[in-house]
């Protein structure tokens, strides 16, 4: 049975208050003890790659790099969707720590193994 | 009990002292190992040889031991299953072919598989899938469902892919589909090789 909490990040740099939130929820959820996962899509995935955080940041929010840091130093894991790293070209060498490339399947299992997917922008 | 019945004896039992009594007091191991060549002379040096890879084991089953005679010639054919302290099961297979007179053993010529993951062995037939650089969004899910359909229930497929999200994904794949994920294997160029068991 899995206790994972998915959050699903869509967003990059080009939107840094779409591709923090689901950090901040992630991280309280992480903070608190529970098995939190933000799986990064689309441009989203490049945020899970070295300097990939770096500069983004929206009012308000704290910034996505420290955030980030704080997120995985809690136990949380960042999920790369290997559909959308793989036309960007981004390999196994860039993925920052933290991070792993994985595909929906590994996400597909999770959910059949009672993970919960969250929402949050 | 012919000299090849001895020296199998010994083995099997893994009393190797009991070579004293077989091989010659210049008896030579000759054995080719996975590792490269090595050679013993005298029984003891031979003992301490077999000592070494059968001595310090947690878990030690025979799977086969035969002799098979060639002529005037005797060999020795055994498998055994194997687990050292610590690590995984292994199963492994060594082929002797012994040279002497009047029940005496005055040379061994040893060619060793080396200890190999039991998994595999033990399994049914093993197959093997290249899978290239299908990921989940090219066809990997489709592909990897046709091939394992091509093999027996029980037999392993072993997939070799240079995806990096196949690594987590193919063992979700296998698991969903009801298969047994033996092994994930990373090699050192950024391959991988996943083992699966057809379960159903």
């Amino acid at each position: 049975m899995s206790d994972k909490l998915i959050f699903n990040c869509t967003s990059g740099k080009e939107s840094p208050e779409r591709a923090t939130l689901p950090f901040v929820a992630a991280n309280i959820a992480a903070a608190t003890g529970q098995d939190a996962v933000v799986v990064c899509t689309i441009d989203a995935v490049w945020l899970g790659t070295e300097g990939g955080t770096d500069g983004v940041a929206s009012p308000g929010l704290p910034a996505l790099k420290d955030l980030y840091a704080e997120f995985v130093g809690n136990g949380g894991e960042v999920w790369l969707c290997g559909a959308c790293t793989k036309p960007r070209g981004i390999t196994e060498e860039q993925v920052t720590k933290g991070a792993k490339i994985v595909g929906a399947a590994k996400v597909v299992e999770e959910l059949v193994g009672g993970a919960r997917a969250v929402a949050f922008a | 009990m012919t000299g090849a019945e001895r020296v199998l004896e010994a083995i099997t039992a893994r009393d190797f002292s009991a070579f004293d009594g077989v091989l010659g007091p210049t008896s030579q191991l000759r054995a080719l190992l996975p590792s490269g060549f090595v050679e013993e002379t005298g029984p003891a040096d031979i003992a301490s040889r077999f000592s070494q890879w059968f001595g310090n084991l947690e878990a030690f089953e025979v799977l086969e031991a035969r002799i098979e005679i060639t002529g005037d010639r005797s060999s020795l054919q055994y498998r055994f299953r194997t687990r050292r302290p610590g690590e995984d099961e292994t199963v492994i297979s060594q082929h002797v072919v012994l040279f002497g007179t009047n029940g005496t053993v005055d040379a061994m010529h040893l060619v060793c598989s080396g200890f190999r993951p039991a998994q595999e062995a033990l399994a049914g037939a093993l197959h093997d899938y290249d899978a290239g650089t299908l990921g989940c969004a090219d066809g990997l899910t489709q592909a990897f469902k046709q091939q394992i359909r091509e093999v027996g229930v029980g037999d392993v497929l072993r997939v070799h892919t240079v995806d990096p999200s196949a690594k987590e994904d193919l063992p979700s794949i296998a698991r969903l589909m009801g298969h047994k994920v033996h092994s994930v294997e990373a090699h050192p160029d950024g391959s991988l090789t996943i083992t699966v068991e057809r379960g159903k």
